[in-house]
């Protein structure tokens, strides 16, 4: 191909590919800015440390990206997120053979309590309330909690489905389960 | 899907079927039954009614969760960003680009955004008295130690916090074609193919910012 005849096929490329990319880091960062403190609270719950999480949540949006630059499908990215962050965290876990049931490792009413925004009533309430909660979510089955959790995030059921590798009724069945037995320990 | 009907136990709605209706998850026709059960079954209305509160108490202490996040680790995630789009992020990580293919990107970057590269006119070295700008004077500014000049359709008031720099070749004749005439060029600055290689600074929406001519350091 003579030179010449190259550079209006070159000038679409070198348009397309750097609106593209400049588009494509919009669309993660977008997710980011939305949904990254929702994610590191469902990663709490599956029991991953600080350290740990912050890994998996910046290998998890970079995985994004290079999802949408090898033209995945764009329809349901939060699911497609939430899935590659769980799968990241098992294996996470697998390989350093961690105990999956030390989950929730922050504790909700430290920062309330040393900040001093609630009554010592309220602190005793909150860290009693807190203390059941523990308790009954140990009595759940693990994935009774991770579809609570995923619920809880505004996930559908198709979606958990998705994440965790279930059919649709059988999330239902969880969540169903799940809240039974909250409902009887709460 | 069931009929309405069929997902009834006893005359009831049982568990699955309320928790669904609080998720949405029911088919419109089961919905409409759930909901006019409720109305007149005392029983469900009360089951339905302690798995919402249990429900929205779940809900409630997982948002009360305080996850420890870094405000850095934004910033992080646009850096490694910038390294996998392949994008260099600045000068150091640049490589010599292949000849052909970075002469034919930086004149189809002219001729597709009717921008042009100029070369500084701020240099103290030897060189900088052989380059004359045909056009009036541009703004120039400095990253990391090199001077950049703004290109012509460019808005020099746009904050620059997220730069990429790419390197490239830039044909001076197309410049000159397009209305920018620098000379003269000697052959220690210009490739045989009457190019210099520059480093075009780009912004967020991909398109070129401003100019620095590394042949004429």
């Amino acid at each position: 191909m003579e030179q010449a005849d190259a550079l209006p096929l070159l000038a679409a490329t070198w348009e397309t590919e750097f609106l593209e990319d400049t588009s494509l880091r919009r669309i993660v960062l977008d997710l980011y800015d939305r949904d990254h403190l929702g994610l590191r609270r469902y990663v709490a719950f599956l029991g991953a440390d600080p350290e740990t999480a912050q890994e998996v949540i910046q290998e998890a949006f970079l995985r994004v990206h290079q999802h949408l630059l090898s033209g995945g499908d764009r329809s349901n990215l939060r699911a497609w997120l939430y899935r590659v962050t769980h799968n990241l965290v098992r294996n996470s876990q697998t390989s350093a053979r961690t105990n999956k049931m030390a989950y929730l490792p922050d504790l909700p009413v430290a920062d309330e309590i040393s900040d001093g925004a609630m009554s010592a009533e309220d602190e005793m309430l909150a860290v009693e309330r807190n203390r059941r909660f523990r308790a009954a979510l140990e009595e759940l089955s693990p994935p009774q909690r991770e579809c609570l959790a995923l619920r809880t995030r505004g996930l559908k059921y198709r979606e958990i489905g998705e994440v965790l590798n279930l059919s649709v009724s059988t999330v239902g069945e969880h969540v169903q389960r799940g809240l039974d037995k909250l409902k009887e320990l709460l | 899907m069931n009929s309405p009907c069929s997902s009834m136990t006893n005359g009831h709605l049982p568990n699955g079927v309320l928790v669904q209706f609080i998720d949405d998850e029911l088919a419109p026709a089961e919905a409409v039954h759930a909901q006019q059960h409720l109305a007149e079954c005392a029983a469900c209305s009360d089951r339905y009614a302690e798995l919402r509160r249990v429900s929205s108490s779940f809900d409630e202490f997982v948002e009360s969760l305080r996850p420890s996040v870094r405000l850095s680790e934004r910033q992080e995630l646009v850096s490694k960003l910038d390294r996998v789009s392949g994008v260099p992020v600045s000068r150091t990580n640049v490589k010599r680009p292949a000849r052909f293919g970075w002469w034919g990107l930086a004149a189809a970057a002219a001729l597709t955004v009717g921008v042009l590269y100029l070369p500084s006119s701020m240099r103290t070295n030897g060189q900088a008295e052989n380059v004359v700008l045909a056009k009036g004077s541009a703004s120039a500014f400095e990253i990391d130690g090199e001077t950049f000049v703004s290109l012509p359709f460019s808005n020099p008031d746009l904050p620059v916090n997220a730069r990429r720099i790419v390197q490239m070749q830039v044909p001076v004749s197309s410049l000159a074609e397009a209305g920018i005439v620098v000379e003269p060029i000697t052959s220690q600055v210009a490739q045989p193919d009457g190019s210099v290689l520059a480093d075009v600074l780009l912004g967020l929406d991909g398109q070129p910012l401003a100019v620095h001519v590394v042949s004429l350091d």
